[in-house]
């Protein structure tokens, strides 16, 4: 299997099966990065599409010997970044509905399984987990986020995040501190 | 020991292996020593396992369709904002600009209506109003045109000699030659025979040939230079040609000084040389700048110099005849009133012929050079043609936004018509849309 580094040289050289295979395996990272950043899954799709439009359109910008993830997840993080400035911009002036934060409808994703004690459960633990991970600003979120869930390295996380490697430790290290009190549930399961 | 704080740091990086080997031994000692910092990471491990309790979305076919047509097929977002920016920035800068300009218009439209509603209100009551215009009076037009070859040349040939003298402007060769055969301009002692030949610069030449020799009288030339020159600084200039006609034993005659408009400056000297000098005075004072225009003129005053030397000595004769027969004895006392009243005006006859022969001697001694210095400040021709161009842009503006006040009722009645057209057209959509409903349902 050829790694994302030779694939992306394909792509510069017009492979389009080079960047369908790149597609495969992003695809899902990139989309849940997004919407754990964001909580909108129409921003979180629109950043996925345009993480990879951007891949397409500025292939050649791509240095060759470079961590592919790593240049990826930065674009993605600058959409993201970009998306939430303009959030913040913006004055809704419709009165505010359920779920709803900055006039945009928060994630609540049906699900059409059957309801089980065990799947409650799973539901339970889950948004337990996504209201702690709220209550952290957006830095710690980001950190943590693709620490925990995408397995970068802190080196990674700090080109992805634009910053030096030991804020990335304490960033990461504060995430911890916060989130250990709010997931208390999971540590005395633990123990 | 490393204190608790510090360790909690490296306890966070441990868990991700991110700590060196040196780190992580100092790390692992103080785990097995320590129950404190030893729940900690146990803790810590139990967060990072329970945040995977929020699992990752699963793409469906449809999204994944969607984002890939998006991608393959869509121009990227990036680009585009980059030139909508770029143009957005163009059209605002423009759009100020336009603004500035309309504001300025505006302004000017409306100055202009207040003068003109003033006038007509002053007209009305019989003062009349004029709007203060602001005349510039050219106190310098320049130097005159006239260069070398306009003066007619005549050439008198007599006895060996050539003479050069400068006839009046105005006149044609064969007019000339008339008056100086009738004793106009000339002696009357001439009888010319005249011949006239083309000169090579274009101008005619009058050949003489006097019948008798010339009266004697040494040539008298009333000589005038007009010079024009352009300097770098006025003041330098005009200092130094004050010295150069010092130096040559002249003196200033007459000076002006002015600001012209259009970033020129000017000044006006008249000097006057002796005579010998002249050539030279002129030489060095051409030296003094770029010569822009050049002028020397000559006026032969021979003949009427002559002719005053003539008729001073006709007088005299008869003074001293008047004078002789009032001396006689025989000489009864009315015929000495008489002769001294003829006397009288004799005397004052001589007295005017002096003093035109000393005005001409003192003009002929003493030629006249007429220098015109001027320079052009340039960075004032720039400030006011800057300065003309806002001016004309305004107007212009000015000039639009009153066609526009003029076209206005026009616009109106248009913008009338096409939104009754559009409520029209409109009625009859919803009439027909209503009709095929009512007929479907």
């Amino acid at each position: 299997m050829k790694k994302d580094e030779e694939l992306m040289v394909d792509i510069k050289l017009g492979d389009k099966g080079a960047m369908e295979e790149i597609f495969q395996r992003y695809k899902k990272p990139i989309l849940n990065y997004s919407l754990r950043l964001l909580k909108n899954l129409a921003d979180a799709e629109d950043t996925a599409a345009e993480t990879f439009c951007i891949i397409t359109a500025k292939k050649d910008y791509y240095k060759p010997g470079a961590k592919f993830s790593t240049w990826i997840f930065a674009i993605a993080h600058n959409i993201c970044i970009d998306k939430i400035r303009k959030r913040k911009k913006t004055v809704f002036m419709w009165f505010k509905r359920k779920n709803e934060e900055n006039g945009y409808e928060m994630l609540d994703i049906p699900d059409s399984r059957p309801t089980s004690n065990e799947r409650l459960e799973e539901e339970d633990a889950a948004s337990l987990v996504k209201g702690a991970i709220e209550t952290l600003n957006l830095e710690l979120k980001e950190a943590i986020i693709l620490r925990e869930y995408h397995n970068l390295s802190y080196e990674e996380i700090s080109q992805v995040m634009h910053c030096s490697l030991s804020k990335v430790k304490i960033l990461i290290f504060r995430a911890r501190e916060k989130l250990k009190t709010e997931l208390v549930p999971f540590i005395k399961e633990a123990q | 020991m490393f204190a608790h704080a510090r360790i909690k740091k490296l306890i966070s990086a441990y868990l991700d292996g991110e700590v060196s080997d040196k780190e992580k031994i100092r790390v692992e000692e103080h785990l097995r020593s320590c129950a404190k910092c030893k729940k900690y990471w146990q803790e810590l491990q139990a967060t990072s396992i329970g945040m995977k309790e929020w699992r990752d979305e699963e793409i469906s076919p449809d999204l994944e369709q969607e984002i890939r047509s998006r991608f393959l097929w869509q121009k990227t977002k990036g680009g585009t904002m980059k030139k909508t920016k770029l143009f957005a920035g163009a059209a605002s800068v423009a759009l100020v600009t336009l603004l500035v300009f309309m504001l300025a218009g505006s302004m000017e439209s409306y100055k202009r209506n207040t003068q003109g509603k003033l006038a007509a209100v002053g007209d009305q009551i019989g003062d009349g109003y004029y709007p203060i215009l602001h005349t510039v009076e050219k106190k310098m037009r320049g130097h005159s045109n006239r260069s070398m070859n306009s003066a007619r040349t005549a050439r008198f040939a007599s006895t060996g000699s050539t003479l050069h003298l400068f006839s009046p402007p105005h006149l044609t060769s064969n007019e000339y030659a008339h008056n100086e055969a009738a004793g106009e301009y000339g002696a009357s002692v001439y009888k010319a025979a005249v011949g006239v030949y083309a000169y090579e610069d274009g101008g005619p030449i009058i050949t003489v040939q006097p019948y008798l020799p010339a009266t004697g009288t040494e040539e008298k030339l009333i000589r005038t230079a007009d010079l024009g020159l352009e300097v770098n600084d006025v003041q330098t200039a005009y200092d130094k040609i004050v010295a150069i006609s010092k130096d040559n034993k002249g003196f200033l005659a007459q000076a002006n000084f002015s600001e012209l408009g259009r970033g020129k400056i000017s000044a006006r000297l008249s000097v006057r040389i002796p005579k010998d000098k002249f050539e030279t005075t002129l030489d060095e004072i051409r030296k003094l700048g770029r010569v822009k225009t050049f002028n020397i003129d000559s006026v032969d005053v021979s003949s009427d110099y002559a002719k005053l030397v003539t008729e001073l000595n006709t007088q005299k004769i008869v003074y001293d005849k008047i004078l002789e027969k009032l001396k006689e004895k025989k000489t009864d006392i009315d015929k000495a009133i008489r002769l001294e009243s003829e006397l009288s005006p004799v005397t004052k006859q001589i007295e005017a012929i002096k003093a035109q022969i000393s005005k001409y001697d003192n003009l002929i001694a003493m030629p006249t050079i007429t220098v015109e210095v001027f320079s052009t400040n340039w960075q004032l021709l720039m400030q006011q043609n800057i300065k003309t161009a806002k001016e004309r842009l305004v107007n212009i503006f000015a000039d639009l936004i009153n066609a526009a006040i003029d076209l206005l009722p026009a616009a109106v009645c248009i913008i009338l018509l096409l939104l009754t057209a559009l409520l029209v057209v409109s009625g009859i959509t919803i009439i027909i849309k209503l009709v095929f409903r009512k007929k479907s349902s």
